[in-house]
């Protein structure tokens, strides 16, 4: 799945420890969630400041995921 | 040495920054501001605020390292590390005196920002199962990579929104790595280039509108490279001047009779 490559490949380039970046998808049919978990000291990366941050990875993990039809959200779980 | 200056708004960082605009119009890049007082941005009504102002040599290390506002400024109860707040608070007063002064980076900071930007993009690239290939131009303030041939959209989105996020996370992830202020710019398809003619031509009738009416003209927002290229623009007219306004990503150009 695209959108979850690139969430994990993305994630991994913003935070300081990438072994711990770890995906949960939760899909029904209308949607896929892809629950992101990262180091609790990584979350503050991940969202950015005023989610900054938060909303572009939601912005590009959606078109990642346009390209598969799929219809993806982000949730960033702390 | 004691100047009052009063500034209205309900958000304190703009607030401030049209303050310090007015105290220093001049030498913002050279002094750094540090609000430290936890829950201000709370308060209501009328806050009396002392500054004190020491100057402060700008760091050999970094010459420059903000884009569009040489000043570093912070607001203790929201600042963190990314460094941004300064591009807010230290803009509408630095926006001029900055664009003036194209700061040198040092090429070997360039070749490297540009470098893990390019490998940044190698891997989405890959991860979206897209083709493509990447220009790389050096430019003396900034590095620039094109993704060309992907033979579709996908890299831009609509109104040019996936790019856009696509430069946010590069710009994260250069500044995780090199602590600083990266200059990279990224374009897919010649789209950024595309719209920078276009900001451009709209500049050019702005000006004209405010040298026939006399009144100022607010800009559409556009990202740190567009607003320097436009503030670049205008500073070649007569009697038009140019200050940024607002915060990222809504920041605006307004260009005002001089």
């Amino acid at each position: 799945m695209r959108s979850e490559d690139v969430l994990e490949f993305v994630a991994s380039q913003l935070v300081d420890h990438p072994d711990e970046v770890r995906i949960e998808i939760d899909e029904d049919d209308r949607e896929t969630v892809l629950e992101l978990h990262v180091h609790d000291e990584d979350l503050g990366k991940v969202i950015g400041k005023r989610g900054r941050t938060a909303k572009a990875l939601r912005t590009l993990v959606k078109a990642a995921g346009a390209l598969d039809d799929e219809n993806v959200t982000v949730e960033i779980v702390d | 040495m004691t100047r009052t200056v009063k500034a209205e708004g309900n958000d304190l960082q703009a607030v401030l920054g049209t303050a310090l605009g007015d105290l220093l119009g001049c030498s913002v890049q050279e002094v750094s501001v540090k609000v430290e007082a936890p829950g201000i941005e709370d308060l209501v009504g009328e806050v009396g605020l002392t500054l004190t102002i020491t100057p402060e040599p700008r760091p050999a290390s970094a010459p420059g390292d903000d884009v569009d506002a040489g000043a570093s400024s912070e607001a203790a109860p929201t600042d963190d590390a990314t460094g941004d707040l300064a591009d807010d608070a230290a803009d509408d007063a630095a926006d001029d005196a900055a664009d003036d002064e194209v700061s040198d980076v040092a090429e070997v900071d360039l070749d490297e920002e540009a470098d893990a930007a390019a490998d940044f993009l190698e891997g989405l690239l890959d991860a979206m199962d897209l083709p493509g290939d990447l220009r790389i131009k050096i430019h003396d303030d900034h590095a620039e990579i094109e993704v060309i041939e992907i033979g579709n959209g996908a890299l831009i989105g609509r109104r040019g929104q996936t790019l856009e996020a696509i430069q946010e996370l590069v710009r994260c992830s250069l500044q995780r790595q090199f602590q600083r202020r990266a200059r990279v710019k990224v374009d897919a398809e010649g789209y950024r280039s595309r719209r920078l003619e276009k900001l451009l031509e709209k500049a050019e009738e702005a000006i004209d509108e405010v040298l026939d009416t006399g009144e100022a003209v607010r800009l559409e927002p556009m990202d740190v490279f567009e607003r320097k290229a436009v503030h670049h623009l205008v500073a070649e007219y007569d009697g038009v001047e140019s200050r940024s306004q607002g915060r990222e990503p809504a920041r605006r150009v307004v260009i005002e009779p001089a």
